[in-house]
């Protein structure tokens, strides 16, 4: 099967003034249709540069290296003109903050039909009906009331909606959603989670998700990346990585999370801090943070090993060696017991 | 049960906006803290409690009610050594950690602010002393105290602000939303740092967040507000085995479960709408227009705070009658 | 695959440092220093800086570098051009004319920086003022900043030069009468914004005295704005001093300043005209370098620029 979007070795520097910040460092996904990845990480592991750069949308001073294909198209070398024809169309993305990315002084109904004037040839009565179908898509109650409404007479939850509905409006390929709940309640978020489903099973379009929650991941992706210090130090389907992660800082992430219907009196934590992508470790990026480090950890940058065919891990434990000597301490162990 | 070190009483803060409209951030709410536990304090954006917590802190001036501190009452007017005096006592962890450090100042001064402004000042060496010594307590290093604040993580930077509360070893804290920046790891770093901080120097926590699955980590209470009143408080094993207002319930089923299987199997929205406009609510409950149990009596009046059960309070015409 | 030897050494656990997780690699700067090493990478302001510099060397030193002087007539060497004796020529009254151009630019630049000077400290005080105490204090010094600025600029200058006698003093008071209005304005904006700050709600909580709060947090965060909007007035007050100049109600001869010197070179503009032309270019040299210098300041130090 073809891929609908292949990242392949995706580097992205940044130039700042305190030195080069080496957000993304080596990246490679696929994408398939009607796929929902969902890419983890926290804030600084790149997550958020890797799309941006995909999407190119960097800053000025981003440097990015290593070959994104969409749809069979090589779209790395784009130039902004051509890359905004693709953007809105075939790729359309959702930001955080749903105050920010809807224009204040446009009614709904005409945000919607700009996006579709631009890459749709429709008559007005055509894109009206379109949009009010939108509305109504993404769950908006009386859709001609809303059209002609502002942004600020919604609330925020109806306001990422309305984005969803936007991003939606020329039926893209591919939609990017960056951090789309996190600015929401939580009862808001369980909507728009909600919404997002139902989404996935009547529209034919491929969701990134890009999230630090992974109770939201668990409640819509299907495959998961996890990030860490610019790199994928994981990925594989949302079963696997929820139960049978392998890498020390995917199972540190799941433990850390608050188990709602559980009695726990401590919560598990990952010491330390991320580390500055200014000058990071020269090992395996999570070594100085990992409780089962390995001296090997610290000089070299662990290889992927596949664990199934869709799962894989970035980790020196997963190498024969090393477990061929944890097997020998812990036989030793025994022994002395 | 132990004793009461803090008192709210029927507090009350009003905000006046634009055309003689009043948003009630903080409505007639009532509760206590006693000494040597965490009340947690839960609600979505826009619920009061931040405004409460900062009442509590004397940063505003309640329109009505009363907050007793030890006893004492600390709402209202004080004399200049009252209010130093109470000042030392309590102490604010906040909720945006690039925000509340100010960027211009070295950590070694930030974290010493508290101490500077005592009446006996410290030398030198002595305040550099206590410093590395409370950027220890927090897991942070003598290293670090000549840095700036934006050079730090903001996980370190929220070590920084509890570091700077406790310097002058207050004996109650509010956190105001001390996690609600951060990513889940930290979060979880943060929580245990301030259990432990708490066990170590017997420290009385108002914490505020509105993430109710990681305030249960750290409370022994839990109170859960809605458009500025207290809904529900309750033990937190209490409030998560047996919640009793719709909203609570409504509250604790929105929480995306980090387990596909579980999440595959949720079975719809569990609250429709968003929270009103809170200028110029109606009468009666201010959760009947989202409750699904919404009855006549909701709409025309307000059900009391009550206890329902032991230690048990809710605010819900539901519970009418089950005790009397 | 990576060529590296694999020995069972290489897979014994790590000693972990436990200070190494909290590790931070950048090197530590200040604010100040961040946003001068940001300065020194924007080019245009450091030519306008280098620019800057020179000129207001040669303000200084222009006169000792020639034994003429900017007061002494010599009807024997009247209207020359530049040559070796008089290096940028002379005017109509054979005074020297390099002499004249640098001291006029010394009185010009005198004029400006005493008045953003004095806008400075008045704007800044009525700003902070205005800020802190908040309430019916801030809104009746918030009419009288509105009373001021509805009386046009110009009015109030003419009308003072009027009553007073004309020279550098005067043009003084005259601009900074009203000139402070505008960082009055903007530093009650910023402390205002800062005021709600939570690192000012924590000093207050930690019992820091409102004196405190002011030295130590609110005057150095608003630094960046001050240093910047006076960078504005600098060149505005040099434009102001020169028209007023230009339009004869400024300084009188044979002092000089550079809209004096405008003023006569303006006279004789078919015949000599770089007596028109010098003065005009370094007026316009330092009101681009101060903007451009000024522009660079803010984003140096715009807080939102820091990576």
């Amino acid at each position: 099967m073809s891929s609908l979007l292949e990242v392949e070795n995706l580097e992205i520097n940044l130039l700042t003034q305190n030195g080069t910040v080496k957000a993304v460092r080596g990246v490679s996904l696929s994408l398939e249709p009607k796929d929902t990845l969902a890419i983890v990480g926290e804030s600084g592991s790149g997550k958020s540069m890797m799309v941006k750069g995909i999407m190119k949308l960097l800053p000025k001073t981003g440097r990015v290296a290593g070959q994104v294909t969409f749809d069979g198209k090589d779209i790395t070398n784009l130039n902004d003109r051509q890359m905004r024809k693709l953007n809105g169309s075939e790729i359309s993305m959702i930001f955080q903050d749903p105050m920010t990315s809807l224009n204040p002084t446009m009614t709904i109904g005409k945000q919607i039909i700009e996006i579709l004037s631009e890459h749709k040839k429709m008559s007005s009565q055509q894109m009206r009906e379109r949009a009010l179908e939108l509305l109504g898509l993404v769950g908006i109650s009386f859709p001609e009331k809303r059209f002609s409404q502002y942004p600020h007479q919604l609330s925020g939850g109806m306001r990422q909606r309305v984005v969803i509905a936007i991003a939606l409006a020329c039926n893209p390929k591919v939609l990017v959603a960056d951090e789309p709940t996190t600015a929401l309640d939580v009862t808001i978020q369980a909507q728009i989670l909600d919404l997002m489903k139902s989404l996935q099973s009547r529209v034919n379009t491929s969701i990134i998700l890009i999230t630090h929650n992974l109770g939201v991941v668990a409640s819509i992706a299907n495959k998961v990346a996890v990030m860490y210090g610019g790199k994928i130090v994981e990925s594989g389907l949302v079963d696997e990585i929820f139960y049978h992660a392998q890498h020390p800082y995917t199972l540190g992430l799941i433990a850390s999370i608050p188990k709602v219907h559980e009695t726990a009196s401590e919560l598990k934590t990952i010491p330390g801090t991320p580390p500055d992508l200014i000058d990071p470790p020269k090992g395996c990026p999570f070594a100085p943070r990992c409780e089962k480090a390995r001296k090997v950890c610290q000089q070299y940058q662990p290889e992927y090993t596949q664990i199934s065919s869709t799962h894989r891990s970035a980790c020196w434990l997963q190498h024969p060696l090393v477990k061929k000597q944890a097997e020998n301490t812990s036989e030793k162990e025994s022994r002395d017991e | 049960m132990s004793e009461v070190l803090l008192k709210v009483k029927n507090l009350k803060k009003y905000f006046q906006v634009g055309n003689k409209q009043t948003l009630k951030a903080v409505d007639n709410v009532s509760f206590q803290i006693y000494k040597g536990e965490t009340l947690g304090l839960v609600g979505e954006s826009g619920c009061g409690k931040s405004t409460l917590g900062r009442t509590i802190m004397r940063l505003y001036h309640p329109t009505d009610g009363e907050i007793l501190y030890d006893g004492k009452k600390i709402s209202g007017p004080l004399s200049n050594e009252e209010s130093k005096e109470c000042c030392g006592k309590m102490q604010m962890i906040f909720q945006d950690p690039y925000a509340s450090l100010d960027q211009r100042m070295k950590v070694v001064d930030i974290v010493a602010e508290g101490l500077d402004s005592q009446e006996t000042p410290l030398s030198r060496e002595e305040r550099e002393k206590t410093v590395i010594q409370l950027m220890e307590m927090v897991g942070l290093q003598k290293e670090h105290i000549g840095r700036f604040p934006h050079e730090f993580s903001g996980g370190q930077r929220q070590r920084i602000g509890i570091a700077r509360a406790l310097a002058i070893h207050p004996e109650f804290v509010v956190a105001d939303e001390p996690i609600s920046a951060l990513d889940v790891s930290i979060q979880a770093q943060v929580v245990n740092l301030l259990k432990k901080l708490q066990n170590e120097l017997g420290l009385t926590y108002l914490f505020i967040a509105h993430d109710i699955s990681m305030v249960k980590y750290i409370s022994n209470r839990i109170g859960v507000m809605y458009l500025g009143s207290l809904v529900e408080l309750t033990a937190s094993e209490t409030m998560f085995d047996k919640p009793m207002h719709p909203y609570t319930q409504a509250l604790l089923s929105a929480i995306p479960l980090p387990d596909p299987k579980a999440e595959r199997n949720r079975s719809g929205v569990v609250l429709e709408g968003t929270v009103p406009n809170p200028v110029n609510i109606p009468n009666g409950c201010k959760f009947c227009s989202r409750c699904k149990y919404a009855m006549d009596i909701c709409k025309q009046s307000s059900p009391v705070f009550r206890e329902v059960e032991k230690d048990h309070w809710v605010a819900c015409y539901r519970y009418d009658g089950e005790t009397e | 695959m990576q060529n590296i030897e694999l020995t069972e050494d290489l897979m014994a656990p790590a000693e972990m440092d436990e200070g190494d997780r909290e590790k931070i690699s950048r090197p530590t700067r200040s604010a100040f220093q961040d946003g001068w090493i940001r300065l020194k990478q924007n080019r245009g302001s450091v030519i306008a800086l280098v620019i800057l510099l020179v000129l207001v060397a040669l303000a200084f030193l222009g006169q000792v570098l020639t034994k003429n002087n900017y007061y002494d007539t010599n009807y024997s060497a009247i209207l020359q051009a530049p040559n070796a004796e008089h290096w940028f020529g002379t005017d109509k009254f054979g005074r020297d004319q390099w002499a004249r151009v640098w001291y006029g630019t010394r009185v010009s630049l005198l004029i400006a920086f005493v008045a953003a000077t004095l806008d400075l400290v008045v704007g800044v005080t009525y700003g902070s003022i205005s800020a802190l105490l908040g309430g019916k204090v801030d809104s009746v010094m918030q009419r009288i900043i509105e009373v001021l600025i509805g009386i046009p600029n110009l009015i109030i200058v003419i009308l003072l030069m009027m009553v007073m006698p004309a020279g550098i003093g005067t043009l003084i008071i005259a601009m900074s009468i009203s000139g402070w209005v505008n960082m009055a304005r903007l530093v009650r904006a910023e402390i205002l914004k800062l005021k709600d700050q939570e690192f000012i709600l924590a000093a207050r909580i930690l019992g820091t005295s409102n004196k405190r709060i002011i030295l130590k947090h609110l005057i150095p965060n608003t630094i960046g704005v001050i240093v910047i909007n006076t960078m504005f007035t600098i060149p505005s007050a040099i434009f102001t001093e020169a028209f007023l100049s230009f339009i004869g109600i400024g300084l009188q001869e044979p002092k000089a300043s550079l809209g004096v010197l405008i003023n006569s070179g303006f006279q004789v503009i078919n015949s000599q005209l770089y007596l028109l032309l010098i003065p005009a270019v370094i007026i316009v040299l330092i009101m681009v370098c101060f903007s451009i210098l000024g522009d660079g300041l803010r984003d140096a130090f715009d807080p939102r620029m820091r990576v």
